[in-house]
């Protein structure tokens, strides 16, 4: 999957360009992260090639030349509030048209696989923010996608739960290995699930450099490498140098 | 429709026509009084309006205000609890409301004749008012009224359908099959001025006769007023024996009140009811004459009818008329004791 | 820890002001001699209901199937042209103000017209109720479906959803908090509505219904009968409004907080 020239322009007075020909090559089953400064059009990105948003101009194509199926994890969980857990999860599955046994089997999986196993028949309200995420989670990859698109998914929780939302992430890439790419604010977040992280500079939104992780494994423990260290220090000087360069 | 448009506001129009003939009414000290009609202005109440032409009200030394009635409004009730010192209700309301509280005389009867009739479509196949009641048909009536219960005992009725009286024609002009309470020289006037051929089947030609479009005032205003309530009296005989010879005027002055009725559709109405308004009494005593046999007849009738628990004892007591020929116009300065 | 508050303590204060009123209106029919044909004393009001009892029970039956006729149809038509509305502000902007004409028709000048084109029956009162109850409906649909989260929406856009597959599976259940308080408003205007009709379409006779005994009771000035009638309109008023909210409660009790605290 590539992304050509893509430029993204709001309408407006006066008119606001968010994206200024962004070129980016995804090798597929690649996990990729995107990092910038706000503003600068992250999840513009994201929005684009979901569907939710259109380029102004340039594109971008997939190979084979089909659309893949794509899986997008917001920044709220977005759960509808007056249905459980697992008729949530099975909404992608409800909305193809897939026979009920069938939903119920898939979705019952996704939710065990993000460990949220003895709750498919609660309410969303009756869950923390962080279990609600997971759902989220699940739900974004119950219809088996080949691209998983998150927009800071994690943002809004605290900094333990995010960790572990993180290996558990992490675990779901490795074992599936659909191609992902994750907009995030949080560079250790970034450098923990990424093989490789692309910064952006401030809006009008560029591609100014990317830091490739080649971290030998990603347990729970690599966080306190120096190792991990160095590779978040080289993505915090690139984004000061994205930052100071231009406005 | 125009009719139901008058009646429903009718409670708020009061019709003041003092200073007609004289625009030294006022000081010349004359009792107010307002009468509480239960229709709209109509033929059947032509005499008020020709007291008031002819000067009648003035001078026997009254003050006199026509307020228009309707369907909706509530005449028995106003009268009987003293809002307005005269007005207008049938018989048998009469009966009812006293035996609820109410303590109602009545001074004056308009017709010796009950002009309640049913009416239907020319081209339909009921031939008598017992053929329509024994059949299925939908009769638009006030079903609560005494004759409906008498014509129900009398007939059967048990596949007639009744359903609301409406003062609106639409409904009956529209439905051919439908039948409907009406005035015999009202409503079926106006429709064949319409083209539209009815026959009517008067009701007391089955054995019902109450008087009605009584003029009626409470016991104690009686008792407090007597000069007044004998100068009313005397004035509507007075009033009516001028409209029975010529009603063109006044037709014409309650035509401008009445936009559902033309003044073509009054005087011929006003030539249909006379035989209603006269017969052997009226000739031999006066205009709106009662006898006590016919108020205990209907008392009678509307005990079996189950329509009234009991029977007054002294039926004298609910009415009260001065003698033909009761002296000058204006109240007297004594009491005339009740006939 | 505090005690939850005994039941008698909540039912207490309506039944004693009830208590109060009754005993306030016999006194004062008491003690200004107030004629029967102008107000009955409460015990004339119970004799009256007690001794037509047959008569009255088939009223009930008869309004309450008016009422709820119209009702049905006001709830049907009110949330499809409130879910319609919803879909376009051109649509809303152009036939919001007819359906507020339907509020604003005063229902006394229209029920006569009703008889002329629906004929006498239940029919005109069912539309009568119809007409009355129908314009909550839309307006709280209408709100419901403006308010549904935007959020939501765009994950069904995300899954590329089709209108029919967003009304039944978003809007519809998003709307439903709104459409039920819409619903209680109508149940009750419903069965003013089906009163209003029956004065004057409905049959009379044994069965009829309480608006035309309410009509007939007072042309023979039988007070006691009439604000008997009247009360057992109330009633029944009363117990389609509990049938919906209870319809309410059961489909948002999982979910919505309104439904937990036990509105009326």
């Amino acid at each position: 999957m590539a992304l050509r020239g893509l430029c993204r322009t709001f309408s407006g007075d006066p008119p606001v360009e968010a994206l200024r020909s962004i070129d980016l090559d995804l090798a597929p089953g690649s996990f990729t992260a995107l990092i910038g400064p706000s503003g600068c059009g992250k999840t513009t990105v994201l929005r684009i090639l979901a569907g939710l948003d259109e380029a102004s101009s340039g594109g971008f194509e997939f190979e084979p030349s089909r659309t893949p199926r794509i899986g997008y994890c917001f920044q709220e969980p977005r759960l509808l509030p007056w249905r459980r857990i697992d008729a949530n999860v099975a909404l992608p599955l409800e909305l193809e048209g897939m026979p009920r046994e069938e939903r119920r089997r898939r979705a019952g999986s996704a939710i065990e696989r993000v460990e949220l196993g003895g709750f498919a028949a609660a309410m969303p309200a009756t869950l923390s923010g962080g279990m609600r995420m997971r759902a989220a989670v699940a739900r974004a990859l119950v219809a088996e996608p080949q691209l998983l698109l998150l927009d800071e998914p994690f943002g809004a929780l605290d900094e333990v739960t995010r960790y572990r939302l993180d290996e558990m992430l992490h675990d779901l890439w490795r074992r599936d290995r659909f191609t992902a790419l994750l907009v995030t604010h949080s560079i250790p977040e970034a450098v923990f699930l990424a093989e490789r992280v692309v910064v952006l500079s401030p809006r009008p939104g560029r591609i100014i450099g990317e830091v490739v992780v080649d971290l030998a494994e990603r347990t729970p423990q690599v966080r306190a490498t120096d190792e991990f260290a160095h590779l978040v220090q080289r993505v915090y000087r690139l984004l000061l140098e994205a930052m100071g360069d231009g406005a | 429709m125009m009719r139901a448009v008058c009646s429903t506001t009718a409670l708020a129009v009061a019709i003041s026509l003092a200073g007609c003939g004289d625009p030294d009414a006022t000081s010349r000290g004359r009792t107010s009084v307002s009468v509480q009609l239960n229709w709209v202005p109509e033929p059947e109440f032509g005499g008020f309006w020709q007291a008031e032409l002819d000067g009648v009200f003035a001078d026997a030394g009254l003050d006199v205000e026509l307020i228009a009635g309707g369907p909706s409004v509530p005449s028995a009730q106003l009268i009987a609890s003293g809002k307005v010192p005269f007005g207008i209700v049938s018989g048998g309301e009469l009966l009812s409301i006293n035996e609820r509280g109410g303590s109602l005389v009545a001074l004056f009867a308009t017709f010796q004749g009950d002009p309640t009739a049913i009416m239907v479509h020319e081209a339909s196949p009921w031939k008598t008012l017992e053929e329509l009641w024994r059949s299925d048909a939908t009769v638009a009536c006030e079903a609560n009224l005494p004759f409906v219960t008498f014509l129900n005992r009398k007939y059967g009725g048990e596949n007639l359908k009744l359903v609301a009286h409406s003062t609106a024609l639409a409904n009956f002009v529209n439905d051919p099959t439908l039948a409907k309470q009406c005035f015999v020289f009202a409503e079926p006037v106006t429709l064949e001025l319409q083209n539209v051929p009815v026959r009517v089947f008067p009701v007391l030609e089955s054995g019902f006769n109450p008087y009605t479009a009584v003029l009626v005032t409470t016991r104690e205003h009686l008792a407090a007023n007597p000069e007044t309530c004998r100068a009313m009296v005397m004035a509507l005989r007075r009033g009516w024996d001028g409209y029975l010879a010529d009603p063109t005027k006044a037709n014409a002055a309650m035509a401008k009140l009445n936009p559902a009725m033309s003044v073509e559709a009054m005087n011929l109405a006003a030539k249909k009811q006379r035989f209603l308004v006269e017969d052997e009494t009226t000739r031999s005593h006066a205009v709106g004459w009662m006898t006590g046999e016919r108020w205990n007849t209907l008392a009678e009738q509307m005990n079996s009818l189950g329509k009234l628990e009991q029977i007054p004892d002294e039926i004298e007591a609910i009415f009260w008329q001065p003698p033909v020929d009761d002296g000058p116009m204006a109240p007297a300065l004594e009491d005339s004791a009740t006939s | 820890m505090r005690r939850a508050v005994p039941r008698i303590a909540v039912a207490a204060p309506p039944i004693a002001v009830v208590a109060a009123t009754v005993l306030l209106w016999w006194l004062a029919v008491r003690t200004f001699e107030i004629p029967e044909y102008l107000l009955p004393t409460p015990g004339a009001v119970l004799e009256a209901v007690w001794v037509e009892r047959d008569r009255l029970a088939w009223g009930m039956l008869a309004t309450a199937i008016g009422a709820s006729g119209g009702f049905a149809i006001a709830a049907a038509l009110g949330i499809a042209i409130g879910s319609i509305l919803g879909l376009s502000r051109f649509l809303e902007r152009g036939f919001y103000p007819l359906t507020l004409l339907l509020q604003m028709v005063p229902l006394v000048a229209l029920a006569p017209i009703l008889v002329v084109w629906l004929g006498y029956g239940q029919r005109a009162v069912i539309a009568s109720a119809a007409i009355v109850a129908l314009f909550p409906v839309i307006a709280n649909t209408l709100g419901g479906m403006r308010s549904v989260d935007r959020d939501l929406e765009e994950l069904f856009s995300l899954h590329r959803a089709g209108l029919a597959s967003r009304w039944w599976r978003l809007r519809l259940p998003a709307s439903l908090p709104s459409i039920v308080t819409g619903l209680r408003i109508a149940a009750g205007l419903a069965v003013i509505g089906a009163i209003v009709g029956e004065f004057v379409s409905a049959y009379a006779g044994d069965r009829a219904p309480l608006g035309m005994v309410i009509v007939s009771a007072m042309r023979e000035y039988r007070t006691d009968l009439m604000f008997g009638a009247i009360g057992l309109a109330a009633i029944v008023g009363f117990a389609l409004f509990g049938i919906v909210n209870f319809g309410g409660w059961l489909l948002l009790r999982r979910w919505h907080a309104s439904a937990r605290s036990s509105s009326d």
